[in-house]
């Protein structure tokens, strides 16, 4: 009797102080979230559940990298079983013959071998393999809480055997068989070790006891200071997503208005704003702070961090977040305060590395948004005016002539005088498709691709596609400025290009370009268009289908096809230009990164304008190596301008032209259709 | 200190053709949104940086609408007081002598310490001829100051670096009142964001000093702008006689200075020409090529 | 403010230039205008030069006699050399004009003279036209004058008329020198000049050096690429563009591999420049590159592939070497060191002042 008084006293004197401990350390975190931006996430309600379920509970992203899903499965199921074992131990302290029965008695313990076999994979990937990834984290936290999850389960062990040597003698109950199969082995140990005594068993249960209950409580009270906050905010942060093309970077209308009275402008205002502070986060990204569990996935996919460039996301997220707690902690002396987060907690050579290619949210375990955060920390940059030289040009350009080459906008279409394929001008006449053609497609002088806009030009011709074009109505689309954190100027080109689609008569839109079909079908919608948008790959794909371009002969070539970021990840569409490749007699070899995990060309989010120094070596040239390696591929697939620019130059610095062609999905479908590519005369 | 920067606005460089010109020297027209001119933006920045965070600084724009877009950038680039200078006399947007007097009659009847004035290419001479009209020192194509000096009122100064010919640069003292020039990408500028801008727009909506200038009346004649016209290069003169000309022009030509006849250029001079050769050839035809180019000179 | 009503003379003055060793060609220019101006209304053109004492030979003051100087007046000071600053001679030029007001002033369009002589005249009230193409004098003996308008893209004419001084700034290379005469003669005055900067006052002066200087700005760049063959090729082709006062550029591949600092990139990712003289030596021309030099006013390009794409952009294309062409060309160049040396010479005495 003396002994569980004891132990209930120490229990309760114990969960006061540390679930004390635990609300006073959580209130800041959760203050901060109240205190920051509005954004509703309940949509979806039953979605959500389900996807948070199968995430949760199957692990889906984290068994990606199958050692550390295992390992990280067998710990986190002990923490599953770690709430049977509380009841039955808290139980027994109050009636020692609860039992939660012989069944799951036994799940226990077999979970405590998992956690402990987990442990020592965790121990074994930490300090022999040593991932990469890990660099920057706080691997100190880590082993400490391996430390105290190998006590709770040694505790759960020693406490539950020490209870059947205790249960006739102290509590005068007869033996049961309560499914603890690690007592029978360990029990025979104590006896011979002479510990069998009630007295010794008594002060065994209480240490077994104590590690159990008392390592659960400390941490609790430990988790808001630890990359283990995960065990609370793992899953809210997974029910809280965003959901839908994860390309879609302004809010939602049932985002930002949670009464759901949307929808009645026709542009709404944008809603986003830079980040000064962290006031000007949403709440979401206050819990991605805390959520973070400083795996490094993000890290080791990030081309920039590949690159030598100064940002990894893992640190992005980790130095916000301390930056946080220093302010939270009210260590805010005027140092502290003066400090900007975009410049100073983060600076802005770490900000402008960005590609914007998403591999960092893709890979993240816990759905963490980097993106969001970084274009809106440049936002912050780009108001208070500070944007190198070369970025700076071409915002200046965007501005004024709506298009990154500084180009008038009347020679937009000057591209069409080397095609026979007449569009129509949508200005005056109108037809069922509109070609978006986008700045790169429209203006680089790179003769890839011009050989992609003609090869695309030519089999929209030959199918007898309705085609027309904006001509000089249309604008940049802004996706990149958007990125670059220039909101004011992006809401300026799609407005202009919104008023110009309103005024033109057509039904659908396919663009050659990723960039700008992430920003008409994901982000142009928030602000009012309605309009279907198609990649020129759909497109071919449905003109095959339909028969109306019929490849004639089999191209009989091995090639790999490059993902482009903002077609692939953001807009989950893969199979279509892979669909078609294969209709051409395509032999497809896939890079060890693929699909959704493909690695970005270094071009997206700006960087195509920007400075390069300090790269130790250039993504798009990682990227060719990659397929290099690849036996037999002579022909790396491209579906985006930027890609046809980035990897022509990347052949061309690695001097390979001879062993791999960068060509554009478009220029093997004409090929394989033996159509020839029709030049006017005029050229 | 109290900094005045001079700023005007353009034609977006794309949009330079001569029709267009044309058309903007009659009225200018709303449809086009005016640009800040390029230099004019490192004048800004001098300005802002001259005037510290704390201080504001005095934008001066002339002409018609269209300096309505440099002072909106001015403004987001700081400028406290924005002022709009307007003449009875029409070219008070074309002609740099009557800008120049114009500006500094206003300058004059104030007390500013510096006046700063973007250069497109150097070759401007409104700065300089402002300063000549007000007796102050002009400090050309600055590309930086460094401190000032204690501001006492006996010696009010500035250290600035100006950029001189052939890649020379100085450093200079330069007293109060004094007018700087300067050229466009010499002082990196701040970027100018859309959501800056449109708060300028909106701050200066009532913000602006309209100030007419007399008419002059002392038989100064003005410049006159007669035709714009697209550009035609001018045929040059050479100092070898033509193979192509006529006996006579040719004759006449050899006979020395007076006959200064000028020639078309010759046909295979347009077009590129690719060369093959040893070192030696392949450098004494790129060096022919420059002479005849006129890079190097002849002796 | 005010002109004071000084007489006009009808003479022409025209400013020389020789501060990058001889006569600037844009000189001779002006002085085949200024000649055919004269000898349309019977002015006299008349010549004044700033030079370093000794800077300006006899020799030298005969070549602008055959080229239609009627009188070469040289004013002297140390400080004239090795650089001209604007400031530094117009109170030369004010208290020349303070004697003699010539009816027109003829000096180059760059930012040495524009800014300089302005200043100058402002207080005679004259009217100045810079970046001009051709000047002359219409039927009412007013000056009829064409200027370059919005970067070269338009012409515009204007006409000077009143009886003050006239001041026209010639855009260099646009008029073409004449045959000389070398039989003409003209009488050779020197002064001393007086420099008084009012106000302003030299702390330190920096030497160029074609590594420093600012590639945007620059009217000249020589630019290497992979086909130098290193950083030494780079150190050559920085003596070379020494020897033709030009800026070094570099294309994307030799930054990567460290021939040269990021700073001297041109193209999509690095400068944008629009130099009247781009040499581009061992760049093939990838559109990367092409992007930050297309707008060159004359491109010549240097490169052993024959197929190359810069030739496409250059109106001289050398199939050949480029390490070569280069260490050929310093050293055909090299011999015209002395006046060189006499700038370095200058120089190191200016800096020890």
């Amino acid at each position: 009797m003396a002994l569980r008084i004891v132990l209930a006293l120490f229990t309760l004197v114990l969960a006061i102080t540390m679930l004390g401990l635990l609300i006073v350390r959580m209130r800041p975190i959760l203050r901060a979230m109240a205190s920051a931006r509005q954004v509703v996430r309940w949509d979806q309600p039953l979605y959500r559940i389900r996807s948070t379920a199968a995430q949760v509970f199957g692990h889906k992203r984290l068994l990606r990298q199958r050692l550390s899903g295992i390992l990280h499965l067998f710990i986190f199921s002990g923490f599953v079983v770690l709430l049977l074992d509380i009841i039955e131990t808290i139980g027994q302290l109050v009636y020692p013959e609860f039992s939660i029965g012989p069944v799951l008695g036994f799940l226990v313990d077999c979970f405590v071998l998992l956690v402990l076999a987990g442990v020592v994979l965790a121990l074994y990937q930490r300090k022999v393999l040593h991932p990469k990834r890990f660099e920057g984290s706080d691997e100190k936290d880590g082993e400490l809480i391996l430390g105290m999850i190998t006590l709770i389960v040694v505790g759960i062990a020693i406490h539950n055997s020490f209870f059947r040597l205790l249960e006739h003698p102290v509590f005068g109950m007869t033996t049961s068989a309560d499914g603890h199969f690690l007592s029978y082995l360990l029990d025979p140990l104590w006896v011979r070790l002479g510990w069998g005594t009630p007295m010794a068993a008594s002060i065994g249960y209480s240490v077994g006891y104590a590690l159990d209950i008392g390592t659960i409580l400390w941490f609790l009270a430990y988790l808001p200071t630890s990359k283990h906050l995960h065990v609370f905010f793992g899953a809210p942060a997974v029910f809280f997503r965003k959901l839908g093309t994860p390309g879609r970077f302004l809010p939602t209308a049932t985002e930002v208005h949670s009464s759901g009275d949307s929808g009645i402008s026709a542009t709404r205002d944008m809603t986003v704003q830079p980040i000064q502070s962290f006031a000007d986060m949403t709440w979401r990204d206050v819990l991605d702070l805390f959520t973070c569990t400083e795996c490094g996935r993000c890290q080791d996919v990030c081309p920039a961090h590949q690159a030598g460039q100064p940002l990894s996301p893992k640190m992005l997220i980790l130095d916000l977040r301390d930056a946080l707690v220093q302010q939270t902690r009210g260590v805010e002396s005027s140092v502290v305060r003066s400090l900007s987060l975009a410049g100073d907690v983060i600076s802005a050579e770490t900000l402008w590395s960005c590609t914007t290619c998403g591999a960092c949210q893709e890979a993240c375990p816990v759905f963490i948004e980097h993106v969001p955060k970084i274009v809106g920390l440049r936002a912050a940059l780009v108001e208070r005016g500070e944007v190198e030289e070369r970025p700076q040009e071409v915002l200046e350009h965007w501005g004024e002539e709506r298009n990154a080459y500084g180009k008038m906008p009347e020679t937009r279409p000057a591209w069409r005088n080397r095609v026979t394929y007449h569009f129509k001008d949508l200005r005056r006449e109108s037809a069922e498709w509109l070609w978006f053609v986008g700045d790169v497609a429209s203006f680089d002088n790179d003769l890839g691709v011009a050989r992609s806009v003609d090869a695309i030009a030519t089999l929209l011709g030959g199918a007898g596609l309705d085609v027309g074009l904006l001509y000089d109505w249309e604008g940049s689309s802004g996706n990149d400025v958007l990125r670059m954190g220039e909101y004011g100027l992006f809401e300026q080109l799609a407005t202009e290009n919104m008023r110009a689609m309103e005024r033109a008569q057509f039904e659908r839109v396919l663009t050659s370009d990723p960039h700008s079909f992430n920003a008409l079908r994901n982000d142009y919608p928030q602000l009012g268009f309605k309009k279907p948008i198609y990649h020129y790959s759909q497109v071919l794909q449905q003109l095959m289908t339909e028969g109306k371009v019929a490849p004639t002969h089999s191209l009989g070539i091995r090639a790999t096809f490059h993902d482009p970021c903002y077609l692939g990840r953001w807009n989950q569409v893969f199979e279509a230009p892979r669909d078609i490749l294969r209709r051409c007699g395509v032999d497809i070899v896939e890079m060890p990164r693929s699909f959704a995990n493909s690695f970005c060309c270094g071009a997206g989010g700006g960087r195509m304008w920007m400075n390069e120094a300090g790269m130790k070596e250039r993504p798009s040239e990682a990227r060719i190596r990659e397929a290099l390696e690849l036996p037999g591929v002579t022909h790396f697939v491209v579906s985006c301008p930027k890609d046809m620019v980035m990897y022509s130059a990347a052949v061309t610095a690695l001097g390979c032209q001879d062993r791999l062609s960068v060509v554009d999905v478009g220029e093997l479908v004409l090929e394989s259709t033996g159509w020839q590519f029709a030049r006017t005369s005029a050229s | 200190m109290k900094v005045l920067v001079c700023v005007r606005s353009d034609l977006p460089a794309p949009m330079a053709r001569v029709d267009n010109i044309q058309r903007l020297m009659e009225e200018w027209s709303a449809e086009w949104a005016g640009v800040l001119e390029p230099s004019c933006r490192s004048a800004l920045q001098l300005a802002k940086d001259l005037s510290g965070p704390s201080g504001g600084f005095t934008a001066l724009s002339y002409g018609r609408g269209e300096c309505r877009a440099a002072l909106e950038v001015a403004r987001a680039y700081g400028a406290v007081d924005a002022v709009h200078l307007q003449s009875a006399e029409g070219s008070l947007r074309h002609d740099g002598n009557t800008i120049a007097r114009a500006l500094a009659a206003w300058v004059g009847e104030r007390s500013f310490d510096v006046v700063v004035c973007g250069n497109s290419s150097g070759v401007g001479p409104v700065p300089a001829l402002v300063a000549g009209h007000l007796g102050w020192p002009v400090v050309t194509r600055v590309d930086g100051f460094k401190k000032f000096l204690p501001q006492d009122d006996s010696f009010r100064a500035i250290e600035l670096t100006q950029r001189l010919d052939a890649g020379w640069k100085r450093q200079v003292l330069a007293r109060y009142p004094v007018v700087l020039s300067v050229q466009s990408g010499f002082i990196p500028p701040q970027y100018v964001s859309v959501r800056r801008r449109k708060e300028a727009v909106h701050g200066l909506a009532s913000n602006v000093t309209e100030c007419e200038l007399p008419v002059w009346t002392d038989g100064h004649a003005p410049a006159v702008l007669q035709a714009l016209t697209p550009p035609k290069p001018r045929t040059k003169r050479t100092a070898v006689p033509d193979a192509k000309s006529s006996a006579a022009d040719r004759l006449k030509s050899l006979m020395g200075p007076a006959a200064t006849k000028k020639v078309e250029k010759p046909k295979e001079d347009e077009g590129p020409r690719v060369v093959e050769g040893s070192a030696v050839e392949l450098a004494e035809e790129l060096l022919r090529f420059l002479r005849k180019k006129e890079f190097l000179s002849n002796s | 403010m005010s002109f004071d009503g000084a007489i006009v003379e009808p003479t022409v003055l025209v400013l020389a230039d020789k501060s990058a060793g001889d006569w600037s060609t844009v000189t001779l220019e002006l002085l085949g205008d200024a000649e055919l101006l004269a000898n349309k209304v019977g002015w006299t053109v008349k010549v004044m030069v700033f030079a370093a004492p000794g800077a300006v030979r006899d020799e030298d003051a005969r070549k602008l006699a055959a080229h239609g100087a009627k009188e070469v007046h040289v004013w002297e000071h140390e400080k004239f050399g090795p650089v001209l600053v604007p400031a530094q001679y117009t109170h030369t030029l004010r208290s020349y004009l303070d004697e003699s007001m010539p009816r027109l002033i003829l000096c180059p369009s760059t930012p040495l003279w524009v800014e300089g002589v302005a200043a100058a005249v402002a207080p005679y009230g004259a009217l100045v036209a810079s970046d001009c193409v051709s000047v002359k004098l219409n039927v009412r003996s007013d000056l009829e004058l064409v200027r370059n308008y919005w970067n070269q893209k338009t012409h515009a004419t204007w006409t000077f008329s009143g009886q003050r001084p006239w001041v026209v700034c010639l855009h260099p290379g646009v008029a073409g020198v004449g045959r000389p005469n070398p039989a003409l003669s003209a009488p050779v005055e020197r002064h001393q000049a007086i420099v008084l900067e009012e106000n302003v006052e030299t702390l330190e002066w920096f030497p160029p050096h074609p590594s420093r200087l600012d590639l945007v700005e620059a009217e000249r760049v020589v630019a290497g690429g992979r086909g130098i063959g290193g950083p030494e090729g780079f150190a050559e082709l920085t003596q070379l563009a020494e020897l033709l006062h030009a800026a070094v550029g570099a294309s994307r591949v030799a930054v990567d591999l460290g021939w040269i600092p990021y700073s001297r990139q041109v193209g999509q990712t690095g400068k944008t420049v629009r130099p009247r003289l781009y040499m581009a030596f061992g760049i093939s021309g990838a559109s990367q590159h092409l992007d930050g030099m297309r707008d060159a006013e004359t491109v010549v390009a240097v490169n052993l592939d024959k197929e190359a794409a810069i030739f496409s952009v250059a109106e001289l294309g050398l199939v050949g070497d480029a390490r070569a062409v280069i260490e050929e060309l310093v050293r055909l160049l090299k011999p015209s060191e002395r006046a060189e040396g006499a700038r370095a010479g200058a120089a190191a005495a200016l800096s020890n002042v």
